[in-house]
């Protein structure tokens, strides 16, 4: 694998719930199978989490729910705020380097964090609700990323809409409907359209399959896969599914209870896994 | 100040007289402070501890309090509402600031050195020096795609407009057009999204590096927002789908003959007939005058 | 002639004005006293007082007959009136336990500590009109006087050992550990005792002084309540309770009676008592279930008003509570919600501008609907025409009764 700058590196990623204390972080995590501190009732959702991201790379973290996986992702795009850790980012794309230059994305104002996210980021949630407004016509919902990013001329938006809207198999005829009228399959592609439509760096997808039918999951996931080799954006995927994970990732994490129980390649580490928990997740999605 | 020294200076007061421009001092004092920080960030609603006003919320009290804290003895004043001084609500605010003030008052645009005005800018160019307070009944921009004031000041905190693009983007495509008819929202310095307060399109350009300076007051909502003189102000507008103000094309003014200003539509008793005046009518009589079609 | 822009607006709004007070004494009854009002309809005058956040019984009265009896106008009117005067000073805080009770209750347990007691209060009368009141005379009211005088007192309880002052009912349920105080309230209430002076105490945040601003601190909270109109906060509060929200409220205490004012004077630094308000205390627990520590625990609402009126401190304080939700769910949980929606003067305000001329507008829109409509044939035309003659004819009515 050829070594290039990571576009982002995150160290020592943190977030809790509640009032913490100085027992939170020892008495918490897989060694225990918690993650609440008996000592003061915090949850700590997730904690000492490191990772990078290469450019066009495919980056997964799988783990059951509550171990800290979506916290992560929800971070590193700034939906929720974290309480520890280190951002930097190395986008490649000049404008946002040279604002991020060595420094924590983490501690910017939500202004410069919402700048960043609108240049460099896309993001597909599991709940289609969070990435759209379903009373807005898809083709809207496309334009406002545009929006975001300064596009001004409409014709120029609904072209691109329609590109995109295309690519991810959506029928460009109910473009100018809203995607309360959708399937569940139809509103996560005019999300991954949405989350693409201002060509980003880092592509985020949160649990995109969790919910939809067998059949509807794989015509995504294959989907996304396409898109994700012919656009060449690196990506982070987070699913409790290691079928997601087999079919889309090339390095993977695994999370319990908040922390980092074991990583690598993806293939190594579905073949040989070595932390327990990982071995009981493997061999129970084998069987 | 200690209440020791307030007391001082008290003035001999009773119920039945109010003192000059109805508001007391200190309140008057802390409203022009408010107004210095929204000239200095044109465009930014600036929150104020807006004060009861003897007329009701909603019918002019914000524009009122910047009236009465800025106005002194040798300012000549003008009330306008819908563009014309004689209508009743104009009639009622400028009686009100007589009363409490004994300033002298004017229908004459030029003469004046402050004006309030509900709904309409005066046809005449407003000149450096001459004040223009506009009664704002929601002074929230974007209050239509968020009715939150908490997510709004966050939104324009972080200039997040998109929302307000986005409903102007589904506009033209339900409608082919933006259907905003009046209170057409604008860009102040490049920075802040305003609502111009009702005023017709038609007025909008008229904001943009003006010579005049712009004060806006919205009482009930408690905010004091500005456009200094020379300010570029843009209305929100697409490359391909621009701003365009209300169509009087062949109309004229059935009164003064005048062929560019904002008319209102009527429709004569008489002979059913849709005709058209001037909505500013200390214009249009002036016209009228110059023209030789009014007497006196 | 054809018509013309409406002109004579000042001579209409006076003889508007004149018809107005044409009303009040067009009939022959005698005038009404102040006194008569702020003696026979005091329930009336503490409403006033309340909404127009001004605890001046006789303005109040003077409002209220100046109104023609309208209470919104005659609170509006009391406002207004602040605006003309300086602010000296603020009072100081003041403890309710302190308070010269004329009624005390608690729905939460049989026996308090001081014991129940009932007071003036209209709870358990029959709501049969008594027909009897259309024909009074000076006299009789004052034999119906003597004669409750003589009815009640210490044939009914031992006035001897009515007591000073009675301890605060939830303190029972905070001794206990089973209430949880809002940390908030705590801070400010300890930042409260050291302000002197004309200017706004620490920790304090004064609505008439400086435009509120979303998450708002609870001082803001409950003085916009206090000066909130009755029915809007009864609306709101009474839809969290129905089942739009969560609050099932108890009455731990709900208290009557009157509060000494006290200022401290400017020359000798020392507390002064300026004299006293009757207000409306009350203070509803409902229970709280903690997501992370797993247990139930009492939480407190607190409403106080001037005057008596219980409807609104109930209100209130269900509405003080139900706005501590962390993610509202229902407007009434919605701080931002029911802070702007319940100001009586602001919203009675709004509403009535909407009678004000809105011509310059509707051209506007005028101009963009007919730009959106597919084609403009001769019959839609037509059409539009029609329905704006009887617009206009509406129009030239309504200048003729003005002028």
């Amino acid at each position: 694998m050829l070594i290039k700058n990571p576009i982002l590196t995150a160290t020592n990623l943190t977030k809790r719930y509640g009032p913490g204390c100085a027992k939170c972080l020892e008495q918490t995590g897989p060694d225990y199978g918690r993650n609440q501190c008996p000592v003061c009732g915090t949850v700590i959702a997730c904690a000492g989490v490191d990772l990078a991201i290469h450019p066009q790379e495919v980056l997964g973290v799988v783990g059951e729910s509550g171990s800290g996986k979506s916290t992560v992702i929800k971070m590193l795009h700034f939906d929720i705020d974290a309480d520890d850790g280190h951002v930097g980012l190395h986008t490649g794309k000049i404008e946002t380097d040279n604002r991020v230059r060595n420094q924590n994305v983490l501690k910017f104002s939500s202004f410069g964090k919402r700048q960043i996210r609108n240049a460099v980021m896309g993001i597909v949630y599991q709940n289609p609700h969070l990435g759209l407004r379903m009373n807005i016509s898809a083709g809207g919902n496309i334009a406002e990323r545009l929006l975001m990013a300064g596009w001004r001329n409409v014709g120029d938006m609904r072209k691109r809409s329609a590109m995109l809207l295309d690519k991810t198999e959506v029928p460009i005829s109910r473009m100018d409907e809203a995607p309360r009228n959708f399937s569940g399959g139809m509103q996560q592609r005019v999300q991954i359209a949405k989350a693409l439509s201002n060509e980003p760096v880092l592509l985020l997808l949160d649990e995109v399959t969790t919910g939809l039918d067998v059949s509807v999951q794989a015509r995504v996931l294959d989907l996304i896969r396409k898109l994700q080799q012919e656009m060449d954006v690196a990506t982070l995927v987070v699913s409790h599914d290691l079928g997601v994970i087999r079919m889309l990732t090339t390095r993977t994490m695994v999370m319990k209870n908040g922390r980092v129980v074991e990583a690598g390649l993806t293939d190594q580490i579905l073949e040989d896994p070595q932390h327990p928990y990982t071995q009981l997740l493997v061999s129970s999605a084998l069987h | 100040m200690s209440l020791a020294e307030s007391i001082e200076q008290l003035p001999e007061q009773k119920h039945a007289s109010y003192s000059f421009a109805f508001i007391d001092e200190g309140a008057k004092r802390e409203i022009r402070r408010q107004t210095l920080k929204a000239v200095a960030i044109p465009g930014y609603q600036v929150p104020f501890g807006s004060r009861d006003m003897p007329v009701a919320r909603g019918w002019g009290t914000g524009g009122l309090q910047l009236t009465l804290s800025l106005i002194g003895p040798d300012d000549m004043l003008k009330v306008i509402d819908q563009g014309s001084d004689d209508s009743v609500n104009a009639v009622n605010i400028r009686k009100f600031i007589e009363r409490v003030t004994s300033v002298n008052t004017t229908t004459d645009t030029e003469k004046a050195s402050v004006i309030q005005t509900r709904h309409r800018i005066p046809e005449e160019h407003l000149k450096d020096g001459q004040i223009l307070i506009f009664q704002v009944p929601i002074p929230e921009p974007l209050r239509d795609v968020e009715p939150s004031e908490r997510e709004t000041r966050r939104m324009h905190a972080e200039a997040d407009y998109s929302r307000m693009w986005l409903f102007l983007y589904e506009d033209i495509v339900k409608y082919n057009q933006i259907t905003i008819g009046s209170r057409y929202p604008v860009m102040v310095g490049g920075r802040y999204i305003m609502d111009p307060s009702p005023i017709p399109r038609w007025d909008i350009p008229r904001l943009h590096m003006g010579d005049a300076l712009f004060l806006f007051g919205a009482g009930r909502e408690k905010r004091i927002y500005a456009i200094p003189p020379h300010t570029t102000v843009e209305p929100l507008e697409f490359d391909d789908h621009r701003f365009n103000v209300e169509d009087f094309t062949d109309k004229v003014c059935m009164r003064c003959g005048s062929e560019n200003t904002y008319l209102d539509e009527l429709v004569d008793d008489a002979t059913g007939k849709r005709i058209y005046t001037c909505s500013d009518t200390a214009y249009c009589e002036k016209a009228a005058r110059q023209k030789g079609l009014l007497n006196g | 002639m054809a018509y013309v822009a409406v002109k004579g607006g000042r001579e209409a709004i006076e003889n508007a004005a004149k018809a107005f007070r044409f009303e009040q004494v067009k009939g022959d009854s005698s005038p009404i006293d102040i006194d008569q009002i702020k003696e026979q309809l005091p329930l009336a005058i503490d409403r006033i007082m309340g909404e127009g956040a001004l605890y001046a019984p006789d303005l109040a009265a003077l409002a209220f007959k100046q109104t023609s009896g309208d209470q919104l106008e005659a609170s509006f009117m009391l406002r207004a009136f602040c605006t003309t005067q300086p602010r000296l000073g603020y009072s100081l805080p003041q403890s309710t336990t302190e308070m010269r009770v004329i009624r005390r209750i608690s729905a939460a347990f049989k026996e308090i500590p001081g014991g129940q007691i009932l007071g003036p209060t209209s709870d358990y009368l029959l709501r049969l009109l008594d027909f009897d009141l259309a024909e009074e005379s000076s006299e009789s009211h004052k034999q119906k006087r003597a004669n409750l005088i003589a009815s009640i007192g210490p044939t009914t309880y031992n006035v001897t050992s009515f007591p000073n002052t009675f301890p605060k009912v939830v303190e029972l349920l905070e001794q206990e550990g089973l209430l949880i105080r809002n940390d908030a309230s705590e801070q400010t209430h300890k930042q409260r005792f050291s302000m002197v002076g004309t200017q706004v105490p620490d920790g304090i945040f004064d609505v008439t002084r400086e435009a509120i601003s979303f998450p708002a601190p609870r001082s803001a909270s409950l003085q916009s309540m206090a000066r909130a109109e009755t029915g809007g906060l009864l609306a709101l509060a009474y839809s969290n309770m129905r089942g739009f929200g969560t609050v099932h409220p108890t009455v731990g205490e709900l208290r009557v009676g009157f509060l000494p004012v006290y200022v401290t004077n400017p020359y000798t630094q020392t507390p002064e008592l300026v004299g006293e308000i009757k207000v409306t205390e009350a203070e509803i627990s409902s229970e709280h279930r903690d997501n992370r520590h797993g247990s139930a625990k009492f939480t407190l609402g607190y409403g106080l008003c001037f005057g008596h009126n219980e409807t609104k401190a109930i209100s209130m304080a269900v509405l003080d509570r139900s706005i501590q939700a962390e993610e509202p769910k229902v407007p009434s949980e919605d701080q931002e919600f029911v802070l702007m929606h319940t100001d009586g003067i602001e919203s009675v305000g709004f509403c009535n501008h909407f009678k004000l001329p809105h011509y310059v507008t509707f051209q506007s829109s005028l101009d963009r609907l007919r730009q959106t409509q597919p084609s403009t044939d001769a019959l839609k035309d037509k059409t539009l025409s029609e329905k704006f003659t009887v617009q206009t004819s509406h129009v030239s009515e309504t200048k003729e009764t003005l002028s």
